[in-house]
């Protein structure tokens, strides 16, 4: 996987934090959507080119989707996440 | 009064959708060997439409077969599938509109408890009225808000107008609201201003997972009047025969609930069916050692063939997470089972390099379209009549079917039980395999895999048998704290709380021993663990309760033969399969910006929801409900984009998206 040159402003970092305890019992809502709205008001900007997840993995997965839905942002998704987990390698070996 | 000592014979009853079933067992002679010894009397009769004639036919049978007094039967169990089966076949006779009231002030609005967790027809049948009241815990146990009185005062005028009779009330972490009992207090109110309306409350059918046990709370509650109608048509029946002896109904768990209670929770008794055959089985075999090995049980009928494990404590292996019921998840213990489309009446086709066998199958139309019945249609059975195996049909009737082709049938219905007896084992020792069912006869009787394969004697009513050697059984499913006690101090007390559960379910004091004991903590919560232990005994006869009471409250509700039948007939197709290989994501160029973007459909969804869960590896939480809150964005006609970094300008603005 090659890297892509691009300079970006990173604007902000985070995700939901918590227990799968918590969320198997209080279903999925539109948080993320708000803080998005409140920090864009206070970092005084009306508009972002793109969306990128904290984890291609997990219950914040989706979160970008939501995020980026013509219900409310409709910005495009980049496929690619701020952890870089998922640089999937095998080695196999013949056993015989 | 008779001495409870001479009580020593029961009647297990197993009432499927073709055959009721009934065995009567000297209970006494339950380490009898071999076991057979114990059954007096075996019998198979229709099952008939209204309950009450075929489970009566039955009892009547054995009781003169075996000739034992009706005074010496210390209890009868019934065990049946029908109430799942009402749920399976979306049957709109046995299932009523629900009312489901949500408590949480600040959660859940976005996910509604019924599309997309519910197939369309159950949905439509299910689905009455949805309402939201301020309340709700937070998982320390705290409230996240009061209970509105007032907003559920509101919502059962609603139900009311609209004349639904079955509520179900769910709140957020409900199964440990031991202090504010929210859910209690919302029962009490629609009991006062709905008194014929029936109600669920969440916490006494299933443990946390909110849409797991809201899911199973609807599907008790749907199915509860004709629960509670069928019960007493069973009650009925033994009173027409004067059989005075308590009745009970067999759990999924293969333990017994006295039958009144049974027919509040319908849904304890949805696996039930699977678990009598499976211990019944287990019974059967000659060799019948509660404590040797696993044991493999395969249950062959017209169309599948249902495996499962017997574990050496002498219960059923456990599904290892959610289960799904009908196509709805819930989070309920079941057996596990691992099924596969092979029966009595599976299609035979000869293709030109090899045959096949199933899924397809004609079913209880055996005896109709089956070749040794006269058909045209070449069936498991008729090669399993041609080969010698069997006695059933006319075999000349098949008598020109060449060796080969016989030879290449059983060998693939031998392939398809050894991959499906791979599924299940956990190591590579073989293990005993018993087989029961009808169709059992198309099987071979060697299997790799198999150390052993037995078909036992009266394998053909292991679930009537199943059900008569239940037993009385404690569970305990509690979330403890360890900030004042230690975590073995926890557990300790989760396995006393299950015996006393038992002693006062009924069993002998003597006989109660732990079958299972898990202790899980809680992920990034301190001080907090989830402790399960089940204790199981015999039945104690002197203590178990007269019939004549349970008759009485079974008659306090409605009468068991009038119901008005509003057929809905199912789909069915419920949705469109989708050809996975020929699948091709939406991508397209945005004609404003010129940019590839990836367009996300509801597949991509399901496809993304499933690979995140994996990759978080369970930690990171599953996005379930957040893909079912996108699909409802995609059917409201939005959009979710794609796109690849290097599409980028350099200088763009990046925000974080979760």
């Amino acid at each position: 996987m090659t890297a892509t040159n691009f300079e970006v402003v990173l604007t902000m970092l985070g995700g939901h934090m918590g227990s799968p305890a918590v969320s198997v019992e209080r279903l999925a809502s539109t948080e993320t959507v708000e803080a998005v709205r409140v920090l864009m008001e206070y970092l005084q900007q009306d508009s972002f080119d793109a969306l990128m997840g904290l984890e291609i993995g997990g219950g914040n997965g989706l979160e970008p989707f939501l995020v980026g839905s013509s219900k409310y942002f409709d910005s495009p998704v980049i496929d690619a996440d701020w952890m870089d987990k998922f640089t999937l390698s095998f080695v196999l070996e013949d056993k015989i | 009064m008779p001495d409870a000592r001479n009580k020593k014979y029961r009647i297990g009853i197993d009432v499927g959708g073709t055959n009721t079933d009934a065995v009567l067992l000297d209970f006494n002679a339950y380490s009898a060997s071999p076991p057979t010894h114990s059954i007096l009397a075996a019998h198979k009769t229709p099952t008939t439409a209204n309950v009450t004639n075929g489970i009566q036919t039955s009892l009547k049978l054995v009781l003169e077969t075996s000739r034992i007094p009706k005074d010496q039967i210390s209890c009868v169990v019934v065990g049946t599938t029908s109430f799942i089966n009402a749920v399976v076949e979306q049957d709109a006779r046995r299932l009523d509109k629900v009312a489901v009231l949500r408590l949480s002030k600040s959660f859940l609005r976005d996910v509604p408890p019924f599309p997309y967790y519910f197939p369309p027809t159950l949905e439509r049948i299910c689905n009455g009225y949805v309402g939201y009241v301020d309340g709700g815990l937070a998982i320390d146990g705290s409230e996240e808000a009061a209970l509105n009185e007032k907003q559920v005062e509101f919502h059962c005028d609603e139900i009311r107008r609209m004349g639904i009779k079955s509520v179900v009330v769910v709140g957020v972490f409900s199964p440990i609201d031991e202090v504010f009992g929210q859910e209690g207090r919302v029962e009490e109110i629609i009991r006062k201003r709905l008194p014929n309306v029936n109600v669920v409350c969440s916490h006494r059918v299933a443990n946390i997972g909110f849409k797991e046990r809201e899911n199973a709370s609807i599907l008790n509650a749907t199915i509860l009047r004709h629960a509670r109608r069928t019960v007493k048509g069973y009650v009925a029946a033994l009173k027409a025969l004067d059989l005075s002896c308590p009745l009970y109904l067999t759990q999924n768990d293969g333990t017994i609930a006295e039958c009144s209670e049974a027919a509040e929770f319908p849904i304890r008794t949805f696996s039930s069916g699977a678990t009598n055959s499976m211990r019944g089985a287990a019974y059967l075999r000659e060799s019948y050692d509660e404590h040797s090995v696993p044991t493999i049980v395969i249950d062959i009928g017209g169309t599948t063939t249902d495996v499962g494990v017997i574990e050496k404590t002498g219960f059923p292996r456990q599904a290892p997470a959610y289960v799904s019921v009908a196509g709805v998840t819930v989070n309920y213990s079941m057996p596990l089972i691992h099924s596969v489309g092979l029966g009595g009446g599976s299609i035979v086709r000869l293709q030109k390099s090899h045959v096949t066998v199933g899924p397809d199958s004609v079913g209880h139309q055996l005896e109709k379209l089956s070749r040794v019945f006269g058909g045209s249609t070449l069936t498991a059975t008729d090669i399993s009549v041609a080969s010698g195996n069997s006695l059933v049909g006319s075999k000349e009737l098949v008598q020109d079917l060449p060796s080969d082709v016989m030879s290449n049938v059983q060998t693939r219905i031998q392939a398809l039980l050894e991959a499906a007896i791979d599924v299940v084992k956990t190591s590579p020792e073989p293990l005993p395999v018993l087989m029961v069912g009808g169709g059992s006869i198309v099987a071979p009787l060697t299997i790799r895999g198999a150390s052993v394969v037995e078909r036992p004697p009266y394998h053909d009513v292991a679930n009537a048998v199943g059900a008569a050697i239940s037993k009385v059984g404690g569970t305990v499913d509690i979330v403890q704290s360890t900030s004042s006690q230690s975590e073995r101090a926890a557990i300790g007390h989760a396995k006393q709380l299950a015996i006393d559960r038992a002693i006062k379910a009924g069993a002998k004091a003597t006989t109660v021993s732990i079958v299972n004991v898990e202790s899980i903590p809680l992920q990034y919560v301190s001080n907090q663990v989830r402790t399960l232990a089940k204790a199981t005994g015999d039945l104690d006869e002197i203590v178990s309760t007269s019939i004549q009471d349970t008759s009485v409250r079974a008659g306090s509700l409605e009468d068991a033969e009038t119901e008005d039948a509003e057929t809905c007939v199912p789909s069915s197709v419920e949705e469109a399969e989708m050809d996975l290989g020929s699948y091709k994501p939406n991508v397209l160029i945005n004609v404003k910006s010129g940019i590839t973007e990836w367009h996300i459909s509801e597949l991509d969804l399901k496809f993304l929801a499933l690979g995140m869960y994996v990759l978080g590896c369970g930690g990171g939480g599953n996005p379930s409900s957040t893909e079912v809150l996108l699909r409802g964005h995609l059917r409201d006609g939005h959009r979710m984009r794609v796109i690849d970094a290097s599409s980028l300008d350099s200088g763009a603005n990046v925000y974080w998206g979760g």
